[in-house]
């Protein structure tokens, strides 16, 4: 019996009337690859705001091992609640080295005095490499993040999400605008993540979703429309009316 | 009690005057999110263009406003083009580009016209307002400032180009999308801003003096009647600018104009820190 | 050993270099250049002061001869009241010195408060300023309305700062009422400082506060999502700013003899903006470089051009933002690195050819 890391209780939010969340319930199982997916507008970066803080929720609760996180500010849910987000479109420090960077987000140094302790020891050097290598940048650690490819500044902060030592970590659209190259290379990356770290992963790509997705939840209109492995959902009736009637254009 | 209202009416010719100095500067800062760090030198440029037209060239007071919200407004899009259209997305280089500019064009001034120069009231003489006595200039200045608060309000909220703007202002790039030339609009928008700057120094010109370094403090003044007011509220503004314009006179006729700017400085930062969005801005999502 | 020497950031080598000239600088030159040189000492500390604080963490003050100028009075008002109370408070009708300035009669603990004061100034409008989440066009004009204010106020409350017409007079750190400092001695002194603040400078931007200092100027959202509170930091580093910026005003009014409202207002305060732009930001050398060579150039050409210079500063501005946006020394830095990233890219094409064969390998499973 795996332990939910993650549960989400009847979670609701509305902008001025928009229900852009309505009653979602979600468990995200301990070292798991969790995939939301859904149609533009679905609701699922909405859902990730709610979950790192973002936006507050109208009604229903978030919690994390077992801890209520529910409107929390985001500092804190990343650095008490250790919860890393890697945001949509690469984030990153562009006029720092690819090394800065990194060092920037390792954990347990964001208070001023413990900053002024901070030492680059070896335990601390070696962390990054490691990230460094297992993100494919290590060569390049000297380089600014401006001089990076898209590719590699969107990996440079799944690298950056990593030196936070997350429980749980979030990576919204991880490959867009990547190379297929490039989206086959992220997906070995986030396997080798998962065990490790627990994570949920936003991501239109389908191909890319089932090299990776143990568990897919699909978000319609704010509302959980199914949720399975990814030949459950592949096959699912109400999940392929959805997709159709985007292909249509009227799901928009 | 008779000096008490006298300062209040007063204040009211106050506020007036940093309303409308302050309504070009929120166009341009709420819409185009550019802050003009020159908005202070054109106001000079307008109070200029109004002394040249009635002192040098005898030209009649009302056209000469007409004439120094043009000349001013092609002069800021002359700037749009040349400064800060090339600048867009880098704040901190558009900030230093315009006061550059503002040091630029105070000095050319400076050299110029190292005097202050006069311009003959237009409206002499005064009136009595239940015992107190107002130069009759003063009223035209209260009118002017709540005709173009009400014209600027019409024009964003109710035709075609103020719409159009308002698109821009919500996300740029749908509404390049549907095919509005955003970069004209925002040229237009920039001139209009700057033009409103000139007509504000016309409407000084005659009460304060043209002089090179007499918008240098409108920059701040305007800016601090912006963050009191809300970012994106003309109505904002109007209460603000009636807040600080009153304020300041009555707290100097209290102590002294030094003190009531410090006061005032004061209490804008207080404000920062409690209450950023300003005390009328508009709930957004 | 050849490719260390080539990594060597280029910066560093002109900061050698011109601690050199520095030093030996006054072996050559007539005494009145010295006491020029060590006034630009102090601006170009001030320099510093407001590289940190802009350069490195992004928020630009327009104001930051204010607190160069708390530093400043603060020595000049204990050589005023050495002997007594000053002509000029007596004029004004004071009988006696005024409580709050008696600390101050002591030259080290004025220069120790000429410090404090800014530095505590500083931290609290910070604490106004950063604590909630507006924009950093906010901070700049809000500390552009101090600058106009604060001289005004010094104008204004004449019978304790002698107004507009500033203090004079201002011995180099006579103590006790015994000699001064020599011109080059304090010269010495002052580059000393210099020197010091430097390295802290340089050990501060590369610490960890620094780096953080600049993740805010890059990307302040996303530091706050690693759990950082940046607000913290901004007070913090403008704190130290302020010290620094008090310091230079402590050391700048003993080598001029006198301050006066000119030295602290708006004119001051866009000057060592100025001076920034110019030398580059956010890399130290350029603040020094900029406010020592724009101050040198200053003297050679005001002679002629004096009443034009702040129409040249204006100009010279605009062009630095059009044609070297990263200031000269900052242009020398970039040009170095991408040389080094050059020689990179080209290693990994030859490297890439190598690792084709694997990806085909792999994507034809």
């Amino acid at each position: 019996m795996e332990t939910n890391l993650l549960e989400i209780k009847k979670l609701n939010v509305s902008f001025s009337g928009f229900h852009a969340v309505s009653d979602v319930d979600l468990n995200v199982k301990e070292g798991e690859i969790h995939v939301v997916i859904g149609p533009n507008g679905a609701g699922k970066s909405t859902l990730m705001d709610l979950l790192t803080g973002q936006t507050k929720p109208t009604s229903g609760q978030v919690l994390f091992e077992g801890n209520n996180i529910t409107g929390k500010e985001p500092g804190i849910i990343a650095s008490k609640y250790h919860i890393g987000r890697k945001f949509q479109g690469p984030n990153v420090f562009d006029n720092m080295t690819v090394y800065e960077n990194v060092e920037i987000a390792l954990k347990g140094y964001t208070t001023i005095l413990k900053a002024l302790t901070y030492k680059r020891t070896k335990d601390k050097k070696d962390k990054i490499k490691e990230i460094l290598e297992a993100i494919q940048l290590f060569d390049k650690k000297d380089m600014m993040a401006s001089e990076l490819s898209h590719g590699q500044r969107q990996w440079l902060e799944i690298g950056m999400v990593m030196a936070q030592s997350p429980k749980l970590i979030i990576l919204d659209e991880p490959v867009a605008g990547m190379t297929d190259v490039e989206t086959y290379k992220t997906g070995e990356m986030v396997k080798q993540l998962a065990g490790e770290h627990t994570m949920i992963v936003i991501e239109h790509d389908m191909e890319f979703v089932e090299q990776i997705a143990q568990t897919v939840t699909v978000l319609h209109q704010g509302k959980v429309l199914a949720e399975g492995t990814f030949e459950e959902i592949k096959n699912n009736p109400k999940v392929i009316q959805v997709y159709l009637q985007d292909e249509n254009g009227e799901g928009y | 009690m008779l000096t008490f209202i006298s300062q209040i009416i007063n204040g009211l010719n106050q506020s007036a005057v940093l309303l409308i100095a302050t309504l070009g500067l929120l166009i341009i800062f709420g819409l185009m999110n550019v802050i003009n760090m020159a908005h202070g030198e054109m106001i000079m440029v307008g109070a200029f263009v109004t002394y040249i037209a009635t002192s040098i060239l005898n030209i009649p007071f009302l056209i000469a406003l007409v004439l120094s919200f043009v000349v001013t407004a092609l002069f800021g899009a002359l700037t749009e083009v040349t400064i800060i259209k090339k600048l867009y997305s880098k704040p901190t280089e558009t900030i230093l580009a315009t006061y550059a500019l503002s040091i630029i064009l105070k000095e050319i001034a400076r050299i110029i016209w190292p005097l202050s120069q006069n311009v003959n009231m237009p409206f002499p003489g005064t009136i009595s307002l239940g015992g107190v006595i107002v130069p009759r200039y003063n009223i035209f200045v209260v009118i002017m400032a709540i005709l173009l608060l009400t014209f600027t309000i019409i024009f964003f909220r109710f035709t075609k180009f103020g719409k159009k703007i308002g698109a821009i202002t919500q996300n740029r790039q749908m509404t390049e999308c549907l095919g509005i030339k955003t970069s004209t609009i925002d040229t237009l928008t920039f001139a209009y801003g700057a033009g409103l700057a000139g007509i504000a120094g016309c409407i000084l010109a005659p009460t304060t003096g043209v002089s090179y370094d007499m918008g240098s403090t409108y920059l701040t003044d305007s800016f601090m009647t912006v963050v009191v007011g809300g970012v994106q509220s003309l109505i904002g503004a109007a209460f603000s600018s009636t807040i600080i314009g009153e304020g300041r006179t009555v707290l100097a006729g209290v102590s002294n104009d030094t003190w009531a700017k410090i006061m005032i400085f004061l209490a804008v930062i207080i404000l920062i820190r409690f209450k950023p969005e300003g005390l009328f801005a508009k709930e957004r999502r | 050993m050849k490719s260390k020497l080539k990594d060597f950031p280029v910066n560093h080598y002109i900061d050698i270099a011109l601690l050199i000239f520095l030093i030996f600088f006054p072996l050559f030159v007539k005494t009145f250049r010295v006491e020029m040189m060590s006034r630009y000492l102090c601006f170009a500390i001030f320099a510093l002061s407001l590289d940190l604080l802009w350069g490195y963490t992004g928020l630009l003050s327009l104001g930051h001869a204010v607190l160069f100028g708390m530093g400043g009075y603060m020595i000049g008002i204990c050589y005023q009241i050495q002997n007594g109370l000053p002509a000029f408070m007596t004029r004004e009708g004071l009988t006696q010195i005024p409580w709050f300035y008696i600390p101050l009669k002591n030259p080290i603990a004025a220069a120790a408060i000429g410090i404090l004061i800014p530095a505590l100034f500083a931290m609290l409008l910070g604490f106004f300023m950063f604590s909630s989440k507006i924009k950093g066009v906010f901070f700049t004009i809000i500390t552009l309305a101090l600058a106009q204010i604060f001289s005004e106020f010094i104008i204004n409350v004449q019978k304790y700062t002698n107004g507009f017409n500033g203090l004079q007079g201002v011995k180099r750190f006579a103590i006790n009422g015994g000699e001064q400092l020599g011109k080059v001695q304090y010269y010495y002194i002052v580059l000393a400082i210099a020197v010091l603040v430097f390295i802290f400078c340089l050990w501060l931007s590369r610490s960890r506060i620094g780096k953080i200092a600049t993740s805010i100027r890059e990307n302040e959202a996303r530091l706050g999502f690693f759990g950082y509170q940046s607000s913290h930091y901004k007070i913090l580093i403008y704190t130290i700013s302020g010290a620094l910026a008090g310091l230079a005003g402590v050391l700048y009014t003993p080598a001029t003899s006198s301050i006066t409202t000119q030295d602290i207002g708006v004119a001051a305060s866009t000057a060592v903006v100025v001076w920034i732009a110019v030398g580059g930001r956010g890399n130290l050398t350029g603040a020094v470089f900029g406010a020592l060579f724009i101050n040198w150039a200053q003297s050679l050409l005001s002679e002629h051009f004096s009443s034009y210079w702040q129409l040249i500063l204006g100009g010279v501005l605009l062009a630095i933002i059009f044609f070297i946006p990263n200031g000269i020394i900052g242009q020398i830095i970039e040009l170095q690195r991408r040389r080094t990233v050059e020689g990179v890219k080209i290693k990994e094409q030859s490297n890439a050819n190598k690792g084709a064969g694997l990806w085909r390998q792999i994507f034809s499973r």
